[in-house]
């Protein structure tokens, strides 16, 4: 993994740019909406891939993630702070689904067990034993995690999101980081 | 906290760019400019704004009959508690407008504090529970109450509408109970009844049936959203 390790991989710029792109998208500016598509669509795709089943689900995520945003972009006030609207609507796209293929999950577990996929999905970079660790994680600690540690969120931000006291996430994230040290087998 | 973690998260593993490049098409195809949100303090202030006017100009219609029945003393202890939990909710309903925006109180603890302070304090303030006429004085009070809830709930819901995208069903709910709420407010400037029983029936069940009728407006249009 390239740089800190520990560090947030996909944190969009800092500086008040992505701000500023959100406003001139709120003024109607194409070229500032296909600048935030490409400068947000990363982390947040990042985000939907770590709590699918398959890239295309992640896929299927993202494009309804920019829909919300398109039509919630008038509830983004200038000066505020743009990680937290963003993965509060994210977080939502992904509850939303999950609610909608609540039924076809439990029909699709027969099929699941089958060998035979229709084709094979690119190799994801992820190491399979941390992603499957991720998996393993209740999804409520696991999207703090993600937020904080892929997404490169603060604690504030993260709470805000979630719509949670910033002890709430500092306790998920303790009881994630618990859980997968044991999964290490003690601590790597 | 300990966050120590010491292994690799997952990579970046960036979508497509051909995706990514469907999207900034599908957003730019339709792109009238918006105007953001007013800050919360304005979001305040018009919610607070409208909600007295709108109940003083309901009272007005129907008569400000509590005002020859409570001492001085008592309209301070009942209108202050009435403002104090309009101000909480309207509160509560816009955080909630805004995705991302932080809590001050959740919505169930709010609910339960206001009709359990409502509750006490008119047991402490009136202590007649007489049942006499009980049922005869309190269906005009719950028709006026339900009537200015969802009096107001149809004013106010040109702004609200802008924002119930992340959590719709918390949202509309408190919408509705801020809603009956101000049909709480309209009885307490109208009426004249002094009677514990007859508040906490009637009164607060105008405020409970807006909440019931926000509840299941904000699952019809949770489920209809998760339709489409």
């Amino acid at each position: 993994m390239p740089g800190d390790e520990n560090g947030p991989p996909n944190r969009p710029m800092r500086d008040g740019g992505v701000e500023m792109l959100m406003v001139a998208y709120q003024n109607s500016d194409p070229n500032a909406a296909t600048a935030l598509v490409t400068q947000l669509s990363p982390p947040i795709f990042q985000f939907f891939l770590a709590q699918s089943r398959s890239r295309a689900e992640a896929e299927d995520l993202l494009q309804d993630f920019w829909l919300r945003i398109h039509k919630a972009r008038a509830t983004f006030r200038p000066g505020e702070p743009l990680m937290p609207w963003l993965y509060a609507i994210a977080r939502r796209v992904r509850v939303d689904h999950y609610r909608k293929t609540k039924g076809t999950r439990e029909h699709e577990i027969i099929s699941e067990q089958l060998p035979e996929r229709a084709a094979p999905e690119p190799p994801r970079q992820a190491s399979p034993k941390i992603s499957d660790m991720l998996q393993s994680l209740p999804a409520s600690q696991r999207e703090v995690l993600l937020m904080l540690k892929v997404s490169g969120l603060s604690l504030d931000e993260v709470a805000r999101a979630t719509g949670v006291s910033v002890g709430s996430v500092k306790q998920k994230a303790h009881r994630a980081y618990e859980s997968l040290r044991k999964r290490l087998g003690g601590g790597a | 906290m300990n966050d120590d973690l010491k292994f690799p998260l997952p990579e970046s593993d960036p979508p497509d760019a051909s995706l990514m490049a469907k999207i900034s098409n599908q957003l730019a195809q339709s792109l009238p400019a918006v105007r953001p949100l007013p800050s919360n303090a304005v979001l305040l202030a018009i919610s607070l704004g409208a909600f007295a006017v709108v109940s003083f100009a309901l009272a007005a219609a129907v008569g400000f009959k509590a005002f020859a029945s409570l001492s001085a003393a008592e309209m301070a202890a009942y209108y202050t508690t009435v403002a104090v939990f309009a101000v909480l909710f309207a509160r509560a309903v816009i955080e909630r407008m805004i995705p991302g925006e932080k809590h001050f109180i959740p919505p169930s603890i709010l609910s339960v504090a206001a009709f359990v302070v409502l509750g006490v304090l008119m047991a402490l303030l009136f202590s007649n529970y007489d049942t006499t006429r009980f049922v005869a004085t309190g269906i005009p009070c719950i028709r006026l109450g339900v009537v200015s809830a969802l009096i107001s709930g149809l004013l106010g819901w040109r702004l609200f509408r802008k924002g119930y995208f992340v959590q719709p069903r918390e949202t509309i709910l408190l919408y509705g109970l801020f809603a009956g709420f101000l049909g709480i407010a309209v009885l307490a400037l109208h009426c004249p009844v002094r009677n514990s029983l007859h508040f906490i029936v009637w009164h607060l069940g105008a405020m409970l049936l807006a909440g019931l009728a926000g509840l299941f407006l904000g699952r019809f249009l949770e489920n209809r959203a998760n339709a489409d």
